[in-house]
């Protein structure tokens, strides 16, 4: 899974998720883009999942590009623990997202296989999402969660 | 009467995000004209009339502009701004061109054809889809297309050098810069597997502070 090799402080502030996505929200690499519609902290793990969704749903056509790096740690409390003494353990890693911020991109594979590829990885996500292809950016599908 | 595409525009006096806001909802859209000896003039487009005329009109089609019905001028659509979630056009940059004076465009690259690399189960991408060219605005191409059929193996490379610029249209991007290429297909399919292995011996992604950055 995707994680920083190391990190200047171990635990961070949660932070707020308003408003749209400051950048990456044109598709840059590849000539389809899947892009978030809604704010959300999306772990490694689901980042990797999708990744592989995507990845064997195309077979070994194609590339794959990861838009987002998880790199905020997230902490967790144990279970049956009270409240109070201090902030959790560091459990898992992050990444922020806002609406419009493209996630994966791809090329090299046919329109109804990347946007198969797409819809399998958007299952594996915890937000709505769209695909937006390069040229204008347009909208190809509706969202799907 | 030319045969460039058509837009009507209106002066506007209101500015700012709220002036901005209500001339959407009405329908419009603001606008800006801008060019080289020319005071910059707010404006405003009809924005479905716009969106009609962006599916044909690149960044590099000479558009004739009416301002509030008077004689058009040839302007280009120098930039649109985007939502970032709708992606519906909120604003546009219109350029006037002096016909006789060369200017300095981004002009979308098409490759034709087939790349024979592809057959062999490798990728096809593009890392560069816009090339900076320098021409007079009648000579401005849409789109500058070049053959994808050199590409007959994993080590062939399309750069912006070989690419054939029309007549009056002097290409200004680096000519060293990749253009299309043919990616071999991948081997392994996971290539996070490996770096998972060692994490999880370790005792699960635990975050370390780097030493020397703390503080």
């Amino acid at each position: 899974m995707l994680m920083p090799r190391r990190v200047k402080h171990r635990k961070v502030m949660r932070g707020r998720m308003s408003g749209a996505t400051k950048g990456g929200a044109t598709v840059a690499f590849g000539e389809y883009g899947l892009a978030t519609l809604e704010p959300a902290w999306i772990t490694a793990r689901q980042i990797e999942a999708a990744r592989r969704a995507m990845t064997r749903s195309v077979k070994r056509g194609g590339k794959i590009w990861i838009r987002v790096f998880p790199d905020k740690p997230a902490t967790k409390k144990p279970a049956e623990t009270r409240m109070g003494s201090g902030k959790g353990a560091p459990d898992h890693w992050v990444a922020v997202v806002r609406p419009g911020r493209i996630l994966f991109e791809m090329a090299g594979v046919e329109h109804e296989a990347a946007i198969e590829a797409m819809r399998l990885a958007a299952h594996k996500l915890p937000v709505a999402t769209k695909v937006v292809v390069r040229e204008t950016a347009q909208e190809v599908t509706g969202g799907d969660r | 009467m030319s045969d460039r595409p058509r837009l009507e525009a209106t002066t506007r006096s209101d500015s700012g995000k709220s002036a901005a806001a209500r001339l959407r909802s009405d329908g419009r859209l603001p606008a800006v004209l801008f060019g080289h000896g020319l005071a910059s003039q707010a404006l405003s487009v009809d924005a479905h009339e716009f969106t009609v005329l962006r599916r044909h009109a690149g960044a590099t089609t000479l558009v004739d502009l009416a301002v509030d019905g008077h004689k058009p001028r040839a302007v280009l659509i120098h930039g649109v701004q985007l939502h970032k979630v709708s992606h519906r056009p909120l604003h546009v940059d219109l350029f006037a061109v002096r016909m006789t004076e060369e200017l300095t465009a981004e002009v979308p690259l098409v490759g034709d054809g087939f790349a024979p690399a592809t057959e062999l189960g490798g990728t096809l991408v593009h890392p560069l889809s816009t090339v900076k060219v320098r021409a007079l605005p009648a000579d401005l191409p849409e789109a500058i297309h070049y053959d994808l059929a050199p590409l007959s193996d994993f080590d062939h490379q399309i750069t912006v050098g070989d690419l054939t610029a029309p007549h009056g249209v002097t290409i200004h991007s680096d000519p060293g810069e990749v253009v299309a290429r043919v990616l071999a297909p991948r081997i392994e399919e996971a290539p996070f597997e490996a770096a998972e292995a060692p994490a999880a011996a370790a005792g699960e992604a635990a975050p370390v502070e780097g030493a020397p950055a703390e503080g």
